[in-house]
């Protein structure tokens, strides 16, 4: 077998790997809230694949910046997506008591 | 023996130079933008409704999400064989592979429309909670890609040549790269 052709099989295996990881992490059969922990290995796993899948399937490896690049820009936008799911477990602005009562425009007679 | 009627396998490319069309990788940067906004989106919606959020998320099937996470990247593997095998000059061969990544495509939007036909049935649609409207709007968008990406495949499967195949291909993978983004964020983070 080609070289290539063996890395990409490894390549995929590991990516099934880390999506059962990602299972078993997300505690796929049940409802409840996860720790920050868990929201923490669940982060690192999506930006690991997301990197072997720049890296290997869209072969990356051989444009380093590009990979770095991609990957970083990744990075960042799955931090703060699993920051604010850590951080926030009460709403961030309280809904006005009242709110709901505001009367409904209507048109004009 | 070696086979002289073969072509030469052309040599992969070094030294940061994209695979493809460069053309392909504005569209490739531009997907991702879009689908990264969504999702910062999505996160600052759930800032302001994070009980709201947890109790519609409970509803998705977390399992059917990672079979067809399975699915997409199982296709990503036959496509980026078929690469290497068009860059050895095995053009039936690399036909065949991509036609078993489409497969798996499809096989991707056919859990999907279960999964879609599952949530619908529960009563759930795109005006039944800010949730809701997110996650049809994401997964659909991410879906309609899914479906171009069939087409683009299909279409490399026909005009042949290295280039064409590693820019389609290059369309699919990415594909799989936002599916592996997307997915944990609307299903397991909560």
């Amino acid at each position: 077998m080609h070289p290539e052709i063996r890395r990409l099989i490894l390549t995929w295996v590991i990516l099934m790997g880390l999506t059962l990881a990602l299972g078993v992490s997300g505690d796929v059969a049940h409802p409840s809230r996860l720790s920050g922990l868990w929201l923490a290995v669940i982060g690192l796993v999506m930006v690991v694949k997301a990197r072997l899948v720049l890296a290997r399937y869209l072969r990356l490896a051989t444009a380093p910046s590009f990979l770095s690049g991609f990957t970083g820009a990744l990075a960042a936008t799955v931090s703060v997506i699993v920051l604010s799911f850590a951080l926030l477990h009460q709403p961030l602005v309280k809904p006005m008591p009242g709110a709901s009562a505001r009367p409904v425009a209507t048109a004009p007679q | 023996m070696t086979d002289l009627s073969a072509p030469p396998p052309v040599a992969p490319r070094h030294g940061d130079t994209l695979p493809g069309n460069p053309m392909m990788w504005l569209l490739i940067a531009a997907e991702l933008l879009v689908f990264g906004a969504a999702l910062l989106g999505y996160a600052g919606a759930r800032a302001l409704d994070p009980a709201g959020f947890a109790a519609a998320q409970d509803g998705l099937d977390r399992t059917a999400g990672t079979i067809n996470t399975g699915v997409l990247l199982t296709s990503g593997l036959f496509a980026a064989v078929a690469v290497e095998a068009r860059r050895f000059g095995e053009r039936g061969r690399t036909r065949a592979l991509l036609a078993v990544a489409a497969l798996f495509g499809v096989v991707f939007l056919v859990v999907k429309g279960f999964e879609y036909a599952a949530e619908i049935a529960a009563g759930n649609d795109l005006a039944t909670s800010t949730f809701h409207t997110l996650y049809f709007l994401i997964t659909g968008f991410h879906a309609i890609h899914v479906v171009f990406g069939i087409l683009i495949l299909g279409i490399v499967m026909v005009f042949d040549d290295l280039d064409h195949v590693e820019t389609g291909t290059a369309f699919w993978h990415m594909v799989d790269l936002i599916w592996v983004v997307v997915f944990p964020c609307l299903y397991l983070l909560r």
